[in-house]
């Protein structure tokens, strides 16, 4: 089985050799994926160094379009599970083997990092925690699912989700939230497991300052109710698959 | 609108329409988007010419000349926009797709090389 872990990265030449160091030493199986979105400083050398595969883009494109690229690799060269990752340090690869495991034997195609699936120490600012508890009310609403952690960048996918994730219908700014219904929508099993996160040791989110929250909060929204007329206007073409959307 | 105006008027609606025909012909403006920029300025000399469109809405809508000839200008603008609006996402997610795939390329090229000049070595040592 191929396994591929996708870390997205800008100007994380710091902190990048020692990620891609800890997944290496939990098992050499994994194939490291990072994707230099533009970064102006060492990130794709610092990540080559360390061993691994990098797609650097020419120029910033944004987190979603980074995570794409990364899919279209993996798709490329028949992955079989992939787990995607953030660069900042604040998702623990320990976790990678157990994600794994539960994707390969169980019947679920997206597991998705819970901060808030259990009790844990992680501590974020009160409009991120407001913000993150907003949308994964309404996710879980739609979906009719309860889900507690609609924003995790920490990810594992099952290979035949990718057709979907390279697809044109892949929202490139910030795939949350409406990822999730779209997912759901498309017929995708998801599910969550419980995990710890560590805040951001440089604060370098990209959810940072009051008008990216601003700005976040609006276009989800947006986002979701475009999807939800997309999903009614289209419901007896449910089967033609996500090009309806 | 006296004789004056009307001649402003024509002038400036002749001079746009002569300024998009130019811009066309040194590929300033693709051929495929010059129809809007040519049936904006027929827009305005339409409303040129015909003031009795103008007085006729205003009569009927009760509403000021100017008021009209704002609002129409802005649906105008909003249209002309929007258009503008529509070619750059198209052209920003085939700008995306194009880096997208710039990147694939480098890796797949940077791993040919690599095996060649292993290729390349396995061969010298042959020899």
């Amino acid at each position: 089985m191929k396994k591929a872990i996708i870390i997205p990265a800008f100007n994380e030449e710091k902190r990048i050799q020692k990620l891609i160091n800890k997944i290496k030493l939990i098992s050499e199986d994994y194939e490291v994926i990072v994707i230099d979105d533009g970064s102006i400083d060492n990130t794709a050398s610092a990540a080559l160094n360390a061993g691994a595969v990098v797609l650097s883009h020419p120029f910033n494109l944004g987190y979603g379009s980074a995570l794409q690229t990364g899919y279209k690799y993996a798709l490329e060269n028949y992955f079989d599970i992939i787990v995607q990752m953030d660069a900042d340090g604040q998702h623990d690869p320990k976790y990678i083997p157990q994600m794994i495991n539960i994707l390969a034997t169980q019947d679920i195609d997206v597991l998705i990092g819970s901060r808030f699936k259990n009790k844990t120490n992680y501590k974020t600012t009160l409009v991120r925690k407001l913000g993150i508890k907003l949308f994964s009310t309404i996710t879980s609403l739609i979906i009719k699912k309860k889900i507690t952690d609609a924003t995790s960048g920490y990810q594992a996918i099952k290979a035949k989700v990718l057709p979907f994730l390279v697809s044109e219908s892949f929202p490139s700014d910030y795939p949350d939230a409406d990822l999730l219904i779209m997912l759901d929508y498309n017929g995708f099993k998801i599910e969550e497991f419980a995990m710890e996160m560590y805040p951001d040791s440089q604060n370098k989110s990209m959810h940072k300052g009051f008008l990216k929250n601003i700005y976040y909060i609006f276009k989800m929204l947006i986002s979701i109710f475009l999807l939800l007329i997309s999903i009614n206007f289209f419901k007896k073409n449910k089967n033609n698959n996500w090009k309806v959307l | 609108m006296t004789l004056i105006q009307k001649i402003l008027f024509y002038t400036l609606s002749a001079l746009i329409i002569i300024l998009i025909l130019v811009l066309v012909r040194k590929k300033k403006i693709r051929e495929n988007d010059s129809w809007l920029w040519l049936l904006f300025s027929l827009f305005l000399i339409i409303i040129t010419s015909n003031v009795l469109i103008l007085t006729k809405l205003s009569d009927y809508l009760k509403v000021a000349k100017s008021i009209i000839l704002i609002f129409l200008a802005s649906i105008a603008f909003f249209i002309l926009i929007l258009w503008l609006y529509i070619i750059i996402s198209n052209y920003q997610t085939k700008i995306k797709n194009l880096a997208q795939k710039i990147a694939l390329l480098e890796e797949k090229i940077e791993k040919l090389n690599k095996r060649l000049d292993k290729n390349d070595k396995n061969l010298n040592e042959k020899v």
